[in-house]
């Protein structure tokens, strides 16, 4: 069984998982972070309170976090195909991926930044910062090991759902366990992806917990 | 007769919490002259933060008006305010330093926010870390450093945009006495220099009798009494100061004793 197109096999889904993760992570906070830093200012206690948009914003995250993964994959299709021109494979899978991953990611920025101790940010409203420097030095700046940590879970989370696409032939290692594992009851292969699978999902959460505790200041001895 | 340059004209601010309104300022009026070093003091929950945060519209006022320098802040803009509050330094109980940034960054977070170029920014701060006694502890985090250096780099940063205008909410309760007595000289020696109005908010008769020329005792959201030190001291009228003295009395003898 492990002859060289297992391999390349292998490696390529290995490449597609990362590939997919790293990718709709990405795009995820392009669209998470601004709500997670919309929700934050706009809550009550927050520097710029507006019930509007906060509910509003809110609302979208609730509805859109309690839709299953596999049925937000299958709603987007016609979406996916729209963007991507197809809707299997694994940069198809791309769309939906992003799609469960902003309102998560809005949610856990939203509750790091409301770690940010209140005096700090009075600190910087009374030495007159704009909104903008409070978001980024103050808020972001403060924040930044528990984002990170964020971004460590996001990704284990995305890489998760990423193998379930498997089911749809979504590409990466989860396709092949589901491919061989399933269809074709070849345990072996499909333990082996799951090994890797697991492998990586350590691989960027001991990386994410390093970079935390490297950039984070506050208990220094 | 001199024209004041921080006025509070009828302030009220009134809370809403869940088991009923609290009217945190009863209709407060103050004047505090050029260059003075004008203490508050109450008890815990008397109004004190609630004013002091007034005079940089921390906290917007249910209604009167709040004159510093002659221009009513509640009439300016937002970015009108802004700018304003570049110029009304704050220092606090708890510091609230950037703790993911060292020192010197932090002493130059003012300047940032007003645009100074980097070398200025940190000359400048060097410069203020020397005033206060810390230009070995640039590199240093906050976590790094005790309650008094901690406050000392807050003076060093609120410093840093010359403000006209200082205001202290509790700045030395979380501090031991003698830590205390520093932070309140190096304040005395601030005003002295560099000529700036001070505004002192603390629930400690000792932090007036050590810097200040005037004094207003606030209780329940209201003007008990305002004058100087020595005469509100030598001879306190209201109920609320003669608690005061009595509170620091009984501490002393503890002291002693
Ligand atoms: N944000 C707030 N919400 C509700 N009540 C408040 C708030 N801030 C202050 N208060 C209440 O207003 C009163 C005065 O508070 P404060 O100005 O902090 O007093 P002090 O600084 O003299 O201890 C207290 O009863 C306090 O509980
Ligand atoms: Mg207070």
């Amino acid at each position: 069984m492990w002859d060289k197109t297992m391999i390349i096999m292998l490696l390529e889904g290995i490449r597609d998982t990362f590939y997919m993760t790293l990718a709709s992570t990405f795009f995820g906070y392009v669209i998470g972070l601004p709500m997670g830093i919309v929700l934050t200012l706009t809550d009550k206690g927050g520097i710029a309170p507006n019930r509007t948009v906060y509910r509003m914003l809110d609302i979208v995250i609730n509805i859109t976090r309690s839709v299953p993964f596999l049925i937000l994959l299958i709603l987007v299709m016609p979406l996916t195909k729209l963007i991507v021109g197809k809707s299997y494979g694994s940069a198809a899978t791309i769309v939906p991926l992003t799609l469960a991953a902003a309102p998560l990611i809005g949610r856990m920025v939203e509750s790091s930044l409301k770690e940010v101790g209140q005096g700090v940010i009075e600190a910087a409203v009374s030495m007159g910062a704009r909104t903008r420097t409070i978001v980024f030095k103050v808020l972001i700046g403060e924040a930044r090991t528990s984002l990170l940590v964020g971004v460590t879970i996001v990704l284990g989370t995305v890489l998760g759902y990423s193998a379930m696409a498997g089911v749809v032939g979504g590409g990466g290692l989860g396709d092949i366990a589901i491919r061989y594992g399933y269809y074709r009851y070849d345990t072996g292969v499909m333990l082996v992806t799951l090994v890797f699978i697991v492998a990586i999902v350590q691989l960027m959460q001991g990386a994410g917990m390093f970079a935390a505790k490297k950039l984070d200041h506050r208990n220094k001895e | 007769m001199e024209t004041a340059y921080i006025e509070v004209r009828n302030l009220t601010k009134t809370y809403s919490a869940k088991n009923g309104n609290v009217e945190a300022l009863k209709s407060v009026s103050l004047s505090v002259l050029k260059n003075d070093i004008f203490g508050v003091i109450g008890l815990s929950g008397a109004g004190k933060s609630t004013l002091v945060r007034c005079l940089n519209l921390l906290e917007r006022p249910d209604s009167g008006e709040v004159f510093i320098g002659g221009q009513n802040l509640l009439t300016l803009g937002r970015e009108q305010l802004r700018l304003r509050r570049q110029k009304i330094g704050m220092i606090f109980q708890h510091f609230n330093l950037l703790e993911q940034q060292n020192v010197l960054a932090n002493v130059c977070f003012p300047m940032e926010i007003r645009g100074v170029p980097v070398r200025q920014r940190k000359e400048k701060a060097m410069e203020l870390l020397k005033k206060v006694g810390l230009e070995d502890k640039a590199g240093a985090y906050p976590s790094q450093l005790s309650g008094g250096q901690k406050q000392r780099v807050a003076i060093a940063r609120v410093l840093a945009n010359e403000p006209d205008i200082l205001l202290c909410d509790e700045a030395t309760s979380a501090l031991d006495p003698e830590t205390t007595k520093t932070i309140l000289d190096l304040l005395k020696s601030i005003h002295d220099t560099m000529g700036i109005t001070m505004v002192i908010i603390t629930h400690e008769m000792r932090v007036i009798q050590e810097i200040c020329t005037k004094v207003a005792v606030l209780d329940q959201g209201t003007v008990q009494e305002c004058g100087s030190v020595t005469k509100i001291f030598n001879h306190p009228k209201s109920k609320a100061a003669k608690r005061l003295l009595l509170i620091r009395d009984t501490e002393e003898m503890a002291d002693v004793g």
